[in-house]
C-alpha cells in the first residue's frame, strides 16, 4: 500500500510517476504520527484514491465517526451532512469526482477491541464485493484495552489475515491493500516503542508523520515513506491551512536527510 | 539441494525444504535424515516440538466456504490454539514467549532468519496440505 500512499502524497506535487501501477496491493503499511499529525487526513485521501481506481469498495474502520471530512481541495462539510451522507447535500461544496469516490467508501465504527476482532474474524461472511483497500484509523485506541504484546500481535495479524482473505476473493493481480494508522506518543516512552517495534514486524512498509515548527499559525509535517524494500524512500512536506485544507509538496532533499531507523529505542522514528 | 540454496534467502530455503519433505511424505517415502537435520538447524528446538505435533495429528485445518482458513492446534495440555494461515501468528504461550517477548527472537521484519515464527506456521501448512 506504499504506492497508493505515494500517489496520494504526489498528488499535490508535479512529481507523479509515469508508471503508476494500481493493480498490486503491495505490503501492508503502518502510518505513524503524534496527535494531530494528519494521519486521518492521509488515510481518507488514500481511501479516495483507491475508490477512484475502479476496483472494489474501500472499507474504512474507525472507532468514532469522522466529525468532518478531511479536506484536500474541497470545500467544508458540516458534521451532519457527513453522517447522513445524502446525495443532495453531499454534492454541495464537494468536488464532483470526490463525491463519486466517497460513495465507494464504507465506514464502520467498531466501538471496542472485542467488536473490532469480531468484525475482522467474520469478514469472510460479509456479502457484497470484496474491498480493494482496508483502512483502520486509531489502532492505539484498540490496543489500550489489550493485555500485552500477544494481543497486539493478534490484532495486527488478524488485520493482515483479513486483507489476505479479501485479496484472495478479488483474484490474482488485484488484491486488497491494508493501511493502519497508529498514534505514537512522545519520543522516549518505552512502552510505546516496544509496541511500535512489534507492529513493525507485521507492517513492512511505514510512513512517519513528524511535526515541524515553521512559525505561528502554521501547521506543517514531514512525511517519510519507507515502502519496505520495494522502492525508494521519499519525503514530503504536508501543510494544513487554517481552514483545514491540506497541501503537499516534496521535501527539499539534502544529503543525509533520509534517516529512518526502525531499530532505535524510540520505536523507529526518523 | 545444497547447490540450489546458494544465494537464497531463508524463507526460500525453508519453502524448498518443506516442499521436498512434503513430496517424500506423499510418496510414502521416509523423510531423509538430512532434511530433518536441516530443519532442526534452521528452526532450532521448536522444529522438534512442531514435528511432534504433526506426528500426534494435533493440527486441524479449518476452512470456511468462502475460502478463509485457520489452523487449530491441540497442545499437550489439551488446550487448543489458533494459528493463522496467512501470516505469522499463533495464540500459544510458546509464540508469545519465544517470538514476541524474548529479545533474541525479536527479529527485524526483513531479517534473513525468522526461524521461530516460521516454524509455527510453515510445518503445519505443509503437513495438513497432504492427503491422509
Amino acid at each position: 500500500m506504499a504506492e497508493t500512499l505515494r500517489r496520494v502524497l504526489n498528488l499535490g506535487t508535479s512529481a507523479r510517476s509515469g508508471e503508476e501501477d494500481t493493480a498490486e496491493a503491495g505490503p501492508p503499511l503502518l502510518l505513524l504520527g503524534g496527535p494531530g499529525s494528519g494521519k486521518t487526513a492521509l488515510l481518507f485521501a488514500a481511501a479516495l484514491e483507491a475508490a477512484g481506481e475502479g476496483r472494489g469498495p474501500v472499507l474504512f474502520l474507525t472507532r468514532r465517526p469522522l466529525q468532518s471530512l478531511p479536506r484536500g481541495t474541497g470545500a467544508a462539510l458540516d458534521p451532519l451532512r457527513l453522517q447522513k451522507v445524502r446525495l443532495r447535500t453531499l454534492w454541495a461544496g464537494f468536488p464532483w469526482k470526490d463525491c463519486l469516490r466517497y460513495l465507494k467508501i464504507r465506514f464502520q465504527y467498531p466501538p471496542s477491541t472485542h467488536e473490532l476482532l469480531q468484525l475482522l474474524c467474520s469478514a469472510h461472511e460479509a456479502r457484497g464485493p470484496a474491498p480493494s483497500l482496508l483502512l483502520l484509523d486509531g489502532l492505539e485506541e484498540y490496543l489500550v484495552e489489550d493485555q500485552g504484546p500477544q494481543d497486539a500481535a493478534y490484532l495486527a495479524a488478524l488485520l493482515l489475515d483479513t486483507a489476505a482473505h479479501f485479496s484472495h476473493q478479488t483474484g490474482p493481480g488485484q488484491g486488497c491493500g491494508l493501511i493502519v494508522a497508529l498514534q505514537t506518543q512522545e519520543e522516549g516512552v518505552s512502552g510505546d516503542a516496544l509496541q511500535v517495534s512489534l507492529l513493525q514486524r507485521y507492517f513492512p512498509a511505514q510512513c512517519w508523520l513528524q511535526a515541524e515548527t515553521p512559525g505561528p499559525g502554521q501547521h506543517r509535517l514531514r512525511a517519510c515513506l519507507d515502502p519496505g524494500g520495494l522502492g525508494p524512500r521519499a519525503e514530503w512536506c504536508v501543510a494544513f491551512r487554517p481552514n483545514g485544507e491540506m497541501t503537499i509538496t516534496p521535501w527539499p532533499t539534502q544529503a543525509g536527510n533520509l534517516s529512518l531507523d526502525k531499530g532505535s529505542s524510540s520505536g523507529g522514528q526518523p | 539441494m545444497a547447490a540450489a540454496l546458494a544465494g537464497l534467502t531463508l524463507p526460500a530455503v525453508v519453502e524448498e525444504l518443506l516442499s521436498e519433505m512434503a513430496a517424500a511424505v506423499q510418496e510414502n517415502a521416509r523423510i531423509p535424515d538430512e532434511h530433518l537435520s536441516l530443519l532442526k538447524f534452521i528452526f532450532g528446538p521448536s522444529a522438534i516440538q512442531a514435528l511432534d505435533l504433526v506426528d500426534r495429528q494435533s493440527i486441524t485445518l479449518i476452512s470456511s466456504p468462502s475460502g478463509r482458513r485457520v489452523y487449530q492446534v491441540l497442545g499437550s495440555s489439551g488446550k487448543t490454539y489458533t494459528c493463522l494461515a496467512s501470516c505469522h501468528y499463533c495464540s500459544c504461550p510458546a509464540f508469545a514467549f519465544s517470538v514476541l517477548r524474548k529479545s533474541d527472537s525479536l527479529l527485524e521484519p526483513r531479517a534473513p532468519s525468522r526461524s521461530k515464527t516460521y516454524s509455527h506456521n510453515s510445518l503445519f501448512q505443509r503437513r495438513t496440505a497432504l492427503p491422509t
